[in-house]
């Protein structure tokens, strides 16, 4: 598992290519963004540090978030976290925690991808579709600078290694059944 | 809803949904008559031209892509081929083949996006394809399908869907084995039963009486439906090589778009696309694409922009049966490129983009470093033909209640699939009664 997450990685826009087995046990977690848009890399970011993590209980797969590109990027995967940048009018670099298995995300916070079909569209279609995850959690990270090639605004920098911390501890919790995940939204300390 | 009693109305869409990009719409209405039509497009402009100078020509398709995610092959293949064209590199036989097979590819993805997930809530009066889902699973399930279809072509042969990796000057990084590539012919099979019943189902959503007298303009080529490869053509007698295209076509900045507005010489709006295609090369469509368009009651010229829908699903039963006959043809050739000699030169191109002809000009020194580019993406050219559709849209359904009014404009410009992120350069409706 951790080879072909490897493989996913190397600056991919998708999935690691190989066929898929018909379900994961391992946490699937997506990166989204354009990686030349400024904060909206951040997702990517979370995703790659993660991947160097290297833990066999984690895929890792970045997407531009593309809707049908991610409905099949979880398809056969019944734990999910998606990293991606929010536009929330929050403070920048606040980081927001959603449990999108249970409710949808709020109209808002897809409004910084371009996409005619993005994250929060993709969320509704597979629950529509009875195709959602059976746990997934979307980590939003408030930023502020979206425009083409600028960089990652500092307050977004600093909030890296706090995301990727949260990203590994919500995958520890989501692959241990007994100690149920916290149902909700929250915007304080990954909600964890 | 507001009552005539103003003399004025004003439509406005800050930000269209269901289009890629961001962008708006504004409509003035007086006395009942339109008298101003905006598409505005505020997404920021983005420099790619500017962006290309002084880099390689050969690494120019690794940044053309960038410029849309939905039809990055369009961007390689526009670029490859015009550097092509400078270099007098002739790109033939099966890895011509497979540059027409990648191509298929993306007009499967990117139509069946638009038909399923953008375009039909629009005929069937849901707020959005979610909406759709829900009550209609079944083609939602066989849209999205239908879509990775066309992705697994790219993936296999790009080397990833999206920005893929092995379109290179000459031909390929890597050429498949013909046993790899007989690999995708079970899915198109089925793509291609799936783009039958795609066109049958839209041939029965319901299409207001809209016949327009376009101007429509594409790619014809002696035997083949266009990908790579043609003349430009018009239904009113234009006939030229690509390398003419600056001398008649032109681009002009208005205040209202970060996207140029692109004209025809002695006309003012041109339209470009599935409907413009299909219009000017029916007889080169395979024969199981061009009966199925009869069946629908579609006949070989069709002028109603609404019917666009049904137009891009037959050009998905096109790019399926056109992708299952390269593979059987298919025999790995001996080399993955053709070799060339780096040179001075200018070389133009002009591909047909899922949403219509893309033109591109590269002028570069001896060692490849690129001096100067022009891109024209098909939806800047089609700004022009947008704002015309509605102006004659809007007057015949003015009594329409407003917010009726306001998702017929919205479908109207979606009749275009317009790639706003492509031509910026995004959309947002504003319908204003003065």
């Amino acid at each position: 598992m951790p080879k072909n997450s490897a493989r996913a990685g190397k600056g991919t826009q998708s999935s690691d290519g190989s066929p898929k087995p018909a379900a994961h046990s391992a946490v699937l977690v997506i990166g989204l963004g354009n990686p030349f848009r400024g904060d909206d890399s951040v997702g990517r970011i979370v995703a790659a540090r993660v991947r160097r993590r290297n833990r066999p209980h984690l895929r890792v797969a970045e997407s531009s978030g593309e809707g049908a590109d991610l409905l099949e990027l979880w398809a056969d995967s019944g734990a999910v976290i998606v990293v991606d940048a929010v536009e929330s009018g929050g403070k920048t670099g606040m980081v927001h925690r959603f449990e999108a298995s249970q409710r949808a995300l709020p109209v808002r916070f897809s409004n910084s991808s371009t996409h005619a079909f993005g994250l929060g569209e993709a969320v509704e279609m597979a629950r529509a579709l009875n195709q959602l995850p059976q746990r997934l959690i979307v980590f939003g990270i408030e930023g502020r600078r979206f425009d083409v090639g600028s960089k990652l605004s500092a307050e977004v920098k600093k909030a890296v290694p706090h995301v990727v911390e949260c990203v590994v501890e919500e995958a520890r919790r989501l692959l241990a059944p007994q100690v149920p995940g916290s149902p909700g939204s929250s915007t304080s300390a990954c909600g964890a | 809803m507001k009552k005539k009693s103003a003399k004025t109305r004003t439509i406005r869409v800050d930000a269209l949904t269901r289009v890629e990009g961001e962008g708006g719409l504004h409509v003035k209405i007086r006395d009942g008559k339109v008298i101003d039509v905006k598409l505005k497009i505020f997404e920021p402009p983005r420099f790619f031209e500017a962006l290309l100078r002084g880099r390689n020509c050969e690494e120019a398709a690794g940044i053309t892509s960038r410029i849309c995610g939905i039809c990055p092959i369009a961007y390689q293949m526009s670029t490859v081929h015009a550097v092509e064209d400078a270099l007098g590199v002739r790109v033939d036989g099966q890895l011509r083949a497979l540059r027409r097979l990648i191509y298929c590819g993306e007009w499967i993805e990117s139509h069946a996006l638009h038909v399923y997930l953008l375009h039909a809530p629009d005929f069937l009066d849901y707020d959005d394809a979610i909406q759709m889902a829900q009550e209609h699973p079944e083609l939602l399930q066989r849209g999205l399908k239908l879509k990775k279809a066309g992705n697994e072509i790219i993936r296999f042969l790009g080397g990833r869907e999206i920005h893929p990796i092995n379109i290179r000057v000459g031909g390929f990084y890597k050429a498949p084995s013909r046993k790899s590539l007989l690999a995708l012919e079970e899915q198109l099979k089925w793509a291609r039963e799936a783009a039958l019943e795609t066109v049958r189902w839209t041939a029965g959503l319901p299409f207001p009486e809209f016949e327009q007298d376009f101007l429509f303009v594409a790619l014809r080529h002696e035997t083949e439906y266009p990908f790579n490869e043609g003349r430009i053509v018009s239904n009113r007698g234009l006939d030229i090589p690509v390398r003419d295209y600056e001398q008649l076509f032109s681009e002009e900045h208005v205040e209202h778009s970060t996207a140029l507005h692109s004209s025809l010489k002695d006309h003012d709006s041109y339209f470009v696309g599935p409907l413009a295609r299909y219009n000017l090369n029916f007889d080169r469509l395979s024969p199981m694409a061009r009966e199925a368009a009869l069946a629908a009651g579609l006949r070989a010229v069709c002028r109603n922009p609404f019917q666009s829908i049904v137009v891009r699903s037959v050009e998905i039963l096109y790019a399926c049966d056109e992708a299952l006959r390269i593979i059987e043809e298919y025999e790995m050739p001996e080399k993955p490129a053709v070799d060339f000699v780096m040179k001075a030169g200018t070389g133009t191109s002009c591909t047909e983009a899922p949403r219509g002809i893309l033109y591109h000009r590269f002028r570069f020194d001896d060692h490849g470093a690129i001096l100067d580019a022009k891109i024209v993406p098909p939806t800047s050219q089609n700004q022009k033909a947008i704002e015309s559709d509605l102006l004659q849209f809007v007057p015949r359904n003015i009594s329409l209640p407003e917010e009726e009014l306001r998702r017929r404009c919205e479908q109207v410009v979606r009749n275009y699939d317009p790639c706003i992120s492509c031509s910026t350069h995004f959309l947002k409706l504003h319908v204003e009664h003065v």
